[in-house]
C-alpha cells in the first residue's frame, strides 16, 4: 500500500486531485484492529472549474493509465491495490476530507478520515458491514461520543442513529 | 492470550504494521480465489414454509430437551419461541420483538392454555417477567417481579422443582410445570399458524419476517473453475 499512496500523493502534487482522505475499511484500520479488505476507498476532492456541472473521474483515469495502471470494474489498480476514487457526494464526505488527519505508512504520508466521520459515513451507507464497523468503533472507545452526536445532528443523521442504537445497541429487558 | 487482549494489541499496532497485516489478509483471500475453490452452502430446503419449518424444528428440539432431562434448555426454547411468534404476529411496521409483542402473543395464544401449578391464571406480565428473568440471569427474579408488577414463577419438571431459596417478593410466587408449558406452547403455536393460514395479510407479514430466520446449511468446497492464474 506504500507504493499505492506514493502514486496518490504524486497525483495530488501534480494537481490531478485535491485534498484526499482514506475511508472505508482501510481508514477504519487506522483506529481498529486490521480487517480483511480487497480495495482502498479514496475520497478525493477534484479540481473542477466553477462552471462545471458534472464531476468527471476521467483525468484521474487518464493520468493513471499513462502510468501503467489497469482498470478493474469500478477500481483502478495502483501498486497492487484496487483503488476506488470517490468524489465527495455530500457535505458530510466533504467535511470528512477537509478534516482528515495526517499519518504515515512507513515514511509515506497519508490522510485518514477522523473516526467520527468514518462512523457517520458508515451510518449513512447503512450496509450490514458498515453497522458492524460502527459497533467495533464504539466497543473500542475510538470515537468521541459528543463530537459524533454533533456531527450526526449537523448532517441530519440523528434519526438514523436512533434506529441504529435501538437495533444494535439496546437489549430488551423486562 | 484472550480474544479481547488480542484485539487490543492489534488495535494498538502502528498503522504501518496494520497495513502489512491487511495486505497479508488480502493476499490470502486472493490466493483462495485464484485456486478455483469456492465455498458454497448445501441447504436441503425448508420443511414446509419458513414459519412452519422453524416451528417444527423448535418442537423437535423441545422434545429432545424434555426427554433427555434438560428442563432449563426446554424453558429457554419456549420463552425465546414466544419471542419469535410475538414478532411474527406483530403489526406491519413493528421491526423488532418487544415486551409488548411477547405479551400480546401470550395473551392471545398461551394464557388460556396454561395455569399455574396452584390452578391460578397467569398473565402476560407474569410470563414476560419470568422470560426476562430466566433468559437474562437463569433465575426467577426480574425487575417486574421485584417491584410487584408480576408474580415470580418457580418451575417444576417431573419430580423436581426449581425454586428460589431467597424469596423477597411482594406477590406470592406461582409454580409452572415446564412440560405443561411446552404443551401449551405447541398448541398455541398451532393455533397461531392456523390463524395465519386464514389471514392472508398477516400471513404475508409473518412470511416476510420469517425469511430472515437462520438457515442451517453445510459449507462445502466446490471446484468452480479451472486452476488457472490469469
Amino acid at each position: 500500500m506504500k507504493a499505492t499512496l506514493e502514486v496518490i500523493n504524486k497525483m495530488q502534487a501534480d494537481g490531478v486531485i485535491g485534498k484526499y482522505a482514506i475511508g472505508g475499511a482501510v481508514g477504519a484500520t487506522f483506529y481498529l484492529e486490521p480487517a480483511a479488505t480487497v480495495d482502498v476507498d479514496i475520497f478525493a476532492i477534484l479540481p473542477v472549474a466553477a462552471s462545471a456541472i458534472l464531476v468527471s473521474l476521467a483525468p484521474i483515469y487518464e493520468y493513471l493509465r499513462a502510468r501503467g495502471c489497469a482498470e478493474k470494474e469500478e477500481h483502478i489498480v495502483i501498486g497492487g491495490w484496487p483503488v476506488q476514487f470517490l468524489p465527495p457526494s455530500n457535505d458530510l464526505e466533504r467535511d470528512a476530507v477537509e478534516n482528515a488527519v495526517r499519518t504515515t505508512i512507513g515514511d509515506t504520508p497519508a490522510w485518514i478520515m477522523q473516526p467520527e466521520y468514518l462512523v457517520a459515513i458508515a451510518l449513512r451507507t447503512g450496509r450490514i458491514k458498515d453497522y458492524t464497523r460502527i459497533v467495533q468503533f464504539l466497543e473500542r472507545g475510538s470515537v468521541d461520543r459528543s463530537r459524533l452526536l454533533a456531527l450526526l445532528e449537523k448532517h441530519d443523521l440523528l434519526l438514523k442513529w436512533g434506529l441504529f442504537e435501538q437495533r444494535y445497541l439496546e437489549g430488551h429487558h423486562g | 492470550m484472550g480474544k479481547q487482549e488480542m484485539r487490543k494489541r492489534l488495535t494498538d499496532l502502528s498503522f504501518t504494521e496494520k497495513v502489512k497485516l491487511v495486505e497479508r489478509l488480502r493476499d490470502r483471500s486472493l490466493a483462495l480465489a485464484a485456486s478455483g475453490v469456492e465455498m458454497a452452502f448445501d441447504y436441503p430446503g425448508d420443511d414446509g414454509d419458513r414459519t412452519l419449518a422453524w416451528f417444527r424444528e423448535r418442537l423437535r428440539s423441545l422434545g429432545t430437551c424434555l426427554s433427555t432431562g434438560h428442563p432449563e434448555a426446554a424453558l429457554a426454547l419456549v420463552y425465546s419461541g414466544i419471542d419469535v411468534f410475538g414478532w411474527l404476529a406483530a403489526a406491519p411496521g413493528v421491526d423488532f420483538g418487544t415486551g409488548e409483542t411477547y405479551k400480546n402473543w401470550c395473551n392471545k395464544y398461551l394464557i388460556n392454555r396454561i395455569q399455574s401449578v396452584e390452578g391460578l391464571v397467569l398473565t402476560g406480565d407474569d410470563l414476560w417477567a419470568a422470560r426476562c428473568a430466566f433468559l437474562h440471569t437463569s433465575t426467577p427474579i426480574s425487575q417486574l417481579s421485584s417491584n410487584g408488577g408480576a408474580h415470580e414463577l418457580w418451575y417444576q419438571y417431573q419430580s423436581k422443582a426449581g425454586v428460589n431459596f431467597l424469596l423477597n417478593t411482594s406477590l406470592p410466587p406461582l409454580g409452572l410445570d415446564i412440560e405443561r408449558l411446552s404443551l401449551a406452547f405447541r398448541e398455541g403455536g398451532i393455533a397461531f399458524i392456523q390463524d395465519l393460514n386464514s389471514d392472508q395479510h398477516a400471513r404475508a407479514v409473518a412470511d416476510s419476517r420469517a425469511q430472515h430466520f437462520l438457515r442451517w446449511a453445510a459449507p462445502v468446497a466446490t471446484q468452480t473453475r479451472p486452476n488457472v492464474v490469469e
